[in-house]
């Protein structure tokens, strides 16, 4: 069982970690809300991220989209969707190419950067970064994977609690239930 | 290194290698099994899609690279205790007759080197010892057997709006056949129906490898090491016996374990890529593949669901995660179709929002609020269907060495695999029936997915010629005759039903064979 704290992450986040809460259970939402550093994204990369993830599915930055990211890209097993995609590299060297071609992508398109879009702007690019239409795209992987990838990690975090299954109304009924929000 | 001599070595603790380890240690074999993946026990299956995922293959060193195009991989497999089976979803079903015959029949594609008439004492008792659901006589397709040892499952809101889809078309379905208990058999508790399929089974209701033949295996004494990856079959210098096979070990130590008979379990992508990986001066080509087969034929299934929202409540969490009801009125084959391929429906799968087979996967094109507002309205309302059908066997579909190497200095396995008109044909058939049903049965919203795969078969196939097969019908290769294939690899063709009650059946044959036939 996978219940990493997240002293022990990398050796980056270390000093940092010292200075802020530890939590005894990894949980993304906590760890967003204390600042915890992150072990493997860069904080530019993850502002980005976090800025679209949250359009793709609201409440997804208070949810620790970023920090759930983080914490699996920094583990020996990513249980992100992306791992079903068997690309050829190690998970994060994709979230790090998208997010910067993203941002070159849209700085491109509107002269802007995404979070300063207004809604149908963001839509637009939404649409194109769907599509796979966002030019110039200059990443490993294909702009649609992003979009879906990026989309499924926010799904997770805002839809697969307990928390969340209960505002769905649908039953959890765990026979082992999570130690962590999800 | 060299371990101590044993009877037997069997490569993978999935549902094949813990059959194999079963019947060989009651039968008063020293067995060892070598698993790949580490340990997971029922205790660890957390009820989450998230902790269920790294059931699925993933870890951290890559052993398959795909071509393209071609299918995905990881999700059909695992590499842990009890292997992919332990995340599998436990639907039972027999091969039909035809199924064994599709080259005699139409000129194409391959036969089995076996009848289903030979199978069935197999399948028969398979289900005596594993307990299976279902209700034999409202299957009205399932060929001969014995009836199922456990009343079919619960039929919940969504499987009762769907079957009226059917019926108004005049379609029939029976409750879904599983290797999950509707009440308590052989010790082992009965469903509760909660949907958590994919995270694995703690409770033992679902027949996976833990909770039966591996459990019965360690019972008797069979040994198993974890995090022992099988690099090659080692042989005789003629080559005509296998002596035994390298592996490493946890610690990266390269070891080795002499064995009497050497089974390969370890599914249909990296049985290949050990056979191919196992060449030697004997076999320059990879062991077992003087005829170029090895690798050969892989085969899925083809699949696609339908969905529908309905307006009524549907109960979507419950039941268990293959579904709830089948139909198998499309699994005649039949070229006037305009596909050579039998089909089935699988109806009425439990749903959790997330993961790849979740709520919010199904409408990939929806985000923002439009996102949160289908969700709502399916996480009560939404019903689906899943077609599983069949892949028509070519060789140019195939599992061979990458030129990139894992860090023990051993090719990955590369799979190439391409669809072809027969499969795309099928799926715009199907598809569109399954629309049809789902709006007969009152949905007033429907869609579809796009053509994927589930399920490896093939790469190893059984056939009675030499040249044109790996193994013989028991899985014993034609060319080294202590050394055994076991598994969905051995399937000439898919067939349209899941295949692990067959690969039981078909092990449980094979494993006999050799008991009466032990080299001496």
């Amino acid at each position: 069982m996978q219940r990493k704290t997240l002293i022990g992450l990398g050796g980056a986040s270390m000093l940092a970690t010292s200075l802020a809460p530890a939590l005894a259970v990894f949980d993304a939402r906590e760890a967003r809300a204390q600042g915890a550093p992150y072990a493997v994204l860069t904080a530019q990369d993850a502002a980005v991220l976090e800025s679209l993830g949250d359009v793709l599915v609201p409440g997804a930055r208070e949810a620790g989209l970023t920090h759930f990211i983080d914490h699996e890209l920094a583990s020996e097993q990513p249980r992100l969707f992306l791992r079903f995609s068997q690309l050829p590299e190690p998970l994060a060297a994709y979230y790090a190419s998208w997010s910067r071609a993203f941002t070159s992508a849209v700085q491109s398109r509107t002269g802007k950067p995404f979070a300063a879009l207004d809604a149908p702007a963001r839509h637009a690019i939404v649409e194109a970064l769907r599509g796979g239409t966002l030019a110039p795209w200059n990443a490993p992987a294909p702009a649609a994977l992003f979009y879906t990838a990026l989309r499924l990690d926010a799904v997770d975090v805002v839809y697969g609690t307990i928390a969340a299954f209960e505002r769905l109304g649908m039953p959890y009924m765990p026979h082992i239930a999570p130690k962590t929000t999800w | 290194m060299a371990a101590e001599h044993v009877d037997a070595v069997v490569v993978g603790s999935g549902a094949a290698g813990a059959i194999m380890a079963a019947k060989l240690s009651a039968a008063g074999k020293k067995v060892v099994i070598l698993e790949g993946g580490t340990t997971v026990q029922p205790r660890e299956m957390v009820s989450a899609d998230i902790y269920g995922r790294r059931l699925h293959w993933g870890g951290p060193a890559p052993a398959v690279r795909l071509a393209t195009p071609a299918i995905h991989t990881n999700f059909s497999t695992g590499w842990q205790t009890g292997g992919t089976a332990t995340h599998h979803y436990a639907a039972w079903f027999r091969l039909h007759e035809e199924d064994f015959r599709m080259r005699s029949t139409f000129g194409r594609g391959n036969d089995w080197p076996i009848s289903y008439d030979e199978l069935r004492p197999y399948y028969d008792r398979i289900q005596t010892e594993v307990g299976i659901s279902g209700d034999a006589t409202a299957e009205v397709w399932r060929p001969a057997g014995e009836p199922y040892p456990m009343p079919g499952l619960p039929t919940f809101a969504q499987g009762a709006v769907i079957k009226r889809g059917f019926e108004k078309l005049g379609m029939r379905t029976a409750p879904l056949p599983v290797a999950i208990n509707t009440r308590e058999y052989h010790g082992r508790p009965a469903c509760l129906y909660d949907g958590w399929c994919d995270a694995g089974c703690p409770i033992g209701a679902l027949a996976n490898p833990q909770t039966v033949y591996l459990k019965a295996a360690l019972a008797q004494g069979a040994e198993l090491r974890t995090h022992a990856t099988v690099t090659r079959v080692l042989t005789t210098a003629n080559g005509k016996r296998a002596t035994g096979v390298e592996y490493v070990d946890a610690d990266g130590t390269r070891r080795m374990q002499p064995a009497d008979v050497v089974v390969l379990a370890a599914f249909a992508i990296q049985n290949p890529r050990i056979l191919l990986n196992s060449a030697n001066a004997a076999h320059p080509n990879g062991l077992a593949n003087v005829s170029g087969m090895v690798g050969k034929n892989l085969l899925v299934h083809p699949t696609t669901n339908v969905y529908g929202m309905f307006a009524e409540e549907t109960q979507p969490a419950m039941g268990v995660a293959i579904g709830q009801l089948v139909s198998q009125d499309g699994y005649a084959k039949d070229p006037q179709k305009g596909f050579l391929a039998s089909y089935q429906w699988l109806i009425a799968s439990a749903w959790k929002p997330n993961g790849l087979l979740g709520l919010a996967a199904s409408r990939q094109e929806l985000y923002g609020a439009a996102l949160d507002d289908f969700m709502h309205r399916a996480a009560k309302h939404i019903g689906t269907l899943q077609m599983v059908g069949e892949t028509f066997p070519v060789a140019e579909n195939r599992v061979e060495l990458a030129s990139d190497k894992d860090a023990y200095g051993f090719p990955l396995a590369r799979v190439v695999f391409s669809w072809s008109d027969n499969e795309r044909a099928l799926y715009e058939h199907a598809s569109g029936e399954g629309l049809s049903v789902l709006r007969a049965a009152g949905a007033t919203e429907t869609w579809r997915g796009p053509l994927v795969n589930q399920h490896l078969m093939g790469g190893t196939i059984m056939g009675n010629d030499p040249r044109t097969s790996v193994a013989d019908s028991f899985g014993v290769t034609h060319e080294v005759p202590n050394l055994v294939i076991a598994g969905p690899g051995l399937y000439p063709t898919s067939a349209a039903v899941n295949p692990t009650f067959t690969l039981h059946a078909l092990a449980l044959r094979g494993v006999e064979r050799i008991l009466r036939a032990w080299p001496g």
